[in-house]
């Protein structure tokens, strides 16, 4: 039988939290307009944005310390794939 | 506050989560049918989705039915494809990207009334000690009702290439391309549906963030917009997962499939 991977602790609670501040942040977006609004849309956006991208990171990090490289590596791929989407973009 | 939105993205990520086919692909439309020009639709879509993910998140990491590894190596063609789609999107006229959206819901639309049932059994020499996914492969095990089931994903090379598919049809379209990928691991790379659609509910994520950073690049968020859509799909995609155990998926399924039918049509007839 194959060796079960181990549950990433403080993740759960992690994504709970910002799942909560994206959606008091998007709250605040709504209802203000101006810089105060913006920021906070911006904001929300953002960690909505970010939270995946944490998650594969922790993950990646949680495989390379397990010992299961090519999972790592595989991973940090997926995120070099999204930086380079990004600079792309940006070009 | 743009309530449209609010109201929209609240009642489509409701009705994707009870349906499990995610509620972009019925939002994304239902803007554009409404006045909303199809480019900024799709950004408007994303959003619903990464919104959706990350509530669908925290619930999901308790139950060990989403594998990560499986996630992780499908999403890199995925974003890869979302990135494509997404920087395609800002070259393509607002006609072209109504035609690509009318495509998009009737495939969901066809492929969602055709979802399937089980397929892997429990092994009764498993215990709830081997739930999860294992190290350095895409297998793992996931409880069904009292039993056990193992599963291992097979025809990955298929499975990838549909999956940089469905990231380019998020990238075009601001939909969530889940329609794609659940199939794709369930029939194609035979991953049990549970565990499928959990899995996808993760990875659609992390194409709307390749997606959406790219959006943001070029400028196409209305932030006022997105922080609408933001709530609305925060509180739809919770509600829908709340009483997705009280109503029959299958039933919902059938009504989201027939509803994306008809406005793939509407949407060609308007384009």
């Amino acid at each position: 039988m194959s060796e079960v991977d181990t549950p990433i602790r403080g993740l759960k609670p992690m994504m709970l939290v910002a799942t909560i501040s994206a959606f008091a942040l998007s709250i605040v977006g709504s209802f203000h307009s101006g810089t105060l609004g913006t920021t906070a849309s911006g904001l929300a956006v953002t960690t909505v944005v970010a939270v995946p991208l944490l998650r594969v990171g922790v993950f990646g990090a949680h495989w390379w310390r397990i010992g299961d490289r090519r999972f790592a590596a595989i991973a940090a791929s997926l995120l070099a794939v999204v930086g380079a989407g990004a600079i792309i973009a940006f070009l | 506050m743009n309530w449209t939105e609010f109201a929209f993205a609240a009642v489509t990520s409701a009705i994707g989560a009870i349906g499990g086919l995610g509620g972009a692909v019925l939002l994304v439309p239902l803007l554009v049918l409404t006045g909303t020009s199809a480019r900024a639709a799709a950004p408007l879509g994303l959003v619903s989705v990464a919104a959706g993910s990350s509530a669908a998140g925290a619930r999901q990491l308790g139950n060990g039915l989403v594998n990560h590894r499986i996630g992780i190596a499908t999403e890199l063609f995925a974003s890869a494809g979302a990135v494509t789609g997404a920087v395609a999107s800002g070259l393509a006229s607002d006609r072209v990207l109504k035609f690509v959206l009318a495509g998009v819901a009737f495939a969901a639309g066809v492929l969602g009334a055709r979802r399937k049932g089980i397929r892997n059994q429990p092994d009764p020499n498993l215990t709830s000690h081997d739930v999860g996914e294992h190290v350095g492969s895409l297998s793992g095990v996931y409880q069904l009702d009292a039993g056990f089931v193992p599963y291992q994903a097979r025809r990955f090379r298929s499975g990838a290439a549909l999956f940089g598919l469905s990231g380019v049809i998020a990238g075009l379209a601001g939909a969530s391309g889940g329609f794609v990928k659940t199939p794709a691991s369930s029939e194609v790379m035979h991953v049990p549906v549970r565990v499928a659609a959990a899995t996808t509910t993760f990875t659609i994520g992390v194409t709307s963030a390749a997606g959406l950073i790219v959006f943001a690049l070029q400028r196409r968020l209305d932030l006022a917009a997105c922080a609408a859509v933001c709530a609305g799909s925060i509180i739809g995609a919770t509600a829908g997962a709340a009483f997705q155990s009280r109503l029959a998926p299958p039933q919902v399924r059938r009504f989201l499939s027939v509803a994306l039918v008809v406005v793939a049509i509407v949407l060609v007839v308007r384009a």
